[in-house]
């Protein structure tokens, strides 16, 4: 197994006294593109949460490079490269897309130069970005928001980039555009993980799927598997999550 | 016509006040959500420090004063924010009320400092008033527009302008997308408080030379520039200009040209008249709109 890999054991998390993930073991590999479907309240936007330490995790580990990190606060696992694309897009609405942008790379503390040469990236990553640049972010519509938030993700460079339920608002083309994007991020050495309801769509998008359920993990697969897929689609269907 | 135009003179310094004290009510609200009750506090205080760095310190220079202000009252918000205010984020109602209680000790310091009425220390330029056709402007009356001028613009050209300005406006736009980010949310709105409460210490430190500053004048301005801001949309920093021109105004002209006993009968009658029509109309609940 790559050391580079996001190992997750024995994760459990939740809020206050609810504990909605129990026990959640997923290994997320650079290069690859996991998804992680399953119905509302199965846990999936609490399984971001908790990666990315907005939440605290009750049990658990989450090695990255062998460093837990379940042990860090949130600032420092975004220092250690992970990003998030969260649900509602998690954007500024009375900002430019521009300002949007440079609040990030405050965030990140990229230098000028560098700053600079990260838009023109995301820019070339997603031109509609830079075609509205001087717009504010609550006067474009939701697959251009979306593009906002993923190139506001990018533009942190993550080892790791989560993203919560992109799909949400989006026509169904605008859904097949986020959907390619994030197959080349991930064919860049990230590692990507997707949480959708939308699962059928984006499943020929991804190396490996797994389905949550009542915060646990019912069942996964590499997409490559097609008997296996089939069993987890079985799976999926049975939990009554599917959405598409 | 020379009195009409020595009205307004009057008008601009009340407005400019308004304002400055309008624009830290609108930076808190913004940065924290909660509406600072203890801005009037902070601009006594700001009155006290100004008289207090002239009488015992015996400073003359006016940019020194100026800089004993921002230092001590900005030091004071700062502490008062980290110690009190910020363990109460997200607790509902809880921040605005202790910053009432905030608003009462401030005062009862600045009482026990300055046990004067009115607070009213030296001009920053001596000299007569300056007469431009007839109309008579006091000298600390111009350093008190240009105040209000000069720190409206620098907070414009801040938020639009600068990294930390946009960091903060993208904390009152989306505070949770901004902590995701990993923007230390609860330090910018301790800056943002700070700033509010320089502000009001700044109106006050320009205004006292010209007007004094009594003990009840903290309150009284606070409810002023509350108008200011409700007329021109809480949170919003244009509105807040149009509103301190149009609360000093009516105030102003009623006094002037029909009775100055009724003066601020008529303009909190007017206010409350405006925010009912502004509870009751959706469409000019302004009050509920955010800062853009």
């Amino acid at each position: 197994m790559s050391d580079d890999a996001l190992v997750i054991e024995g994760l459990a998390a939740g809020y206050g006294e609810l504990t909605v993930l129990r026990d959640v073991s997923l290994t997320l590999r650079p290069g690859e593109l996991t998804l992680v479907g399953g119905p509302n309240g199965a846990g999936k936007s609490t399984l971001l949460r908790a990666l990315l330490g907005a939440i605290p995790a009750s049990a658990g580990s989450a090695l990255l490079g062998g460093e837990d990190l379940l042990a860090l606060d949130m600032r420092a696992r975004l220092a250690r490269g992970l990003s998030i694309v969260p649900e509602g897009r998690g954007l500024f609405p009375s900002l430019t897309v521009r300002d949007n942008l440079r609040v990030a790379l405050r965030a990140g503390r990229a230098g000028r130069r560098d700053a600079q040469e990260r838009v023109d990236a995301v820019v070339a990553a997603l031109p509609i970005v830079g075609e509205r640049m001087d717009d504010r972010v609550g006067s474009l519509s939701g697959g251009q928001q979306q593009m906002v938030a993923v190139g506001r993700a990018l533009l942190m460079r993550p080892r790791v980039l989560l993203l919560d339920e992109p799909s949400i608002g989006l026509a169904p083309i605008v859904w097949r555009h986020v959907l390619k994007l994030c197959r080349e991020l991930a064919d860049e050495g990230r590692i990507v993980l997707l949480v959708e309801q939308r699962v059928l769509e984006a499943l020929d998008t991804s190396d490996r799927c797994a389905v949550l359920q009542q915060g646990r993990i019912v069942h996964s697969a590499a997409v490559g598997d097609r008997r296996a897929v089939e069993q987890l689609l079985e799976s999926y269907f049975a939990s009554g999550s599917a959405a598409a | 016509m020379i009195d009409f135009l020595q009205t307004t003179q009057g008008i601009l310094t009340a407005a400019s006040a308004y304002l400055l004290v309008g624009l830290g009510w609108n930076i808190v609200y913004n940065a924290c959500g909660y509406l600072n009750l203890a801005i009037g506090g902070f601009y006594v205080l700001g009155a006290v420090v100004a008289y207090e760095a002239q009488a015992r310190l015996g400073l003359t220079s006016f940019v020194l004063v100026g800089a004993v202000v921002v230092l001590v009252v900005g030091v004071v918000g700062a502490a008062a924010e980290r110690i009190t205010l910020r363990p109460l984020r997200d607790r509902g109602l809880a921040p605005m009320l202790v910053t009432l209680g905030l608003a009462l000790v401030l005062l009862q310091l600045a009482a026990a400092l300055v046990p004067v009425t009115v607070i009213r220390p030296a001009v920053f330029v001596a000299g007569p008033p300056l007469d431009l056709g007839g109309v008579l402007i006091g000298r600390q009356e111009l350093i008190v527009w240009a105040t209000a001028a000069v720190l409206t613009a620098g907070l414009v050209a801040f938020f639009k302008r600068t990294d930390v300005g946009r960091t903060m406006r993208a904390c009152a736009d989306n505070e949770a997308g901004a902590r995701m980010l990993g923007i230390n949310v609860p330090a910018f709105a301790t800056a943002a408080f700070t700033i509010g409460a320089v502000l009001a210490a700044v109106a006050a430190f320009v205004v006292a030379p010209a007007q004094g500053v009594a003990y009840t004048s903290g309150e009284y301005i606070a409810i002023k520039a509350f108008m200011a801001i409700s007329i021109g949309g809480i949170g919003r920093y244009g509105g807040a200009v149009v509103g301190a021109l149009v609360v000093a105004a009516a105030e102003g002209y009623i006094a002037r040209y029909w009775n100055a006993d009724v003066r601020d009968v008529v303009v909190l009658s007017a206010f409350l008249l405006i925010l009912y029509l502004q509870a009751k109309q959706p469409r000019m609940a302004v009050l509920r709109r955010r800062a853009t």
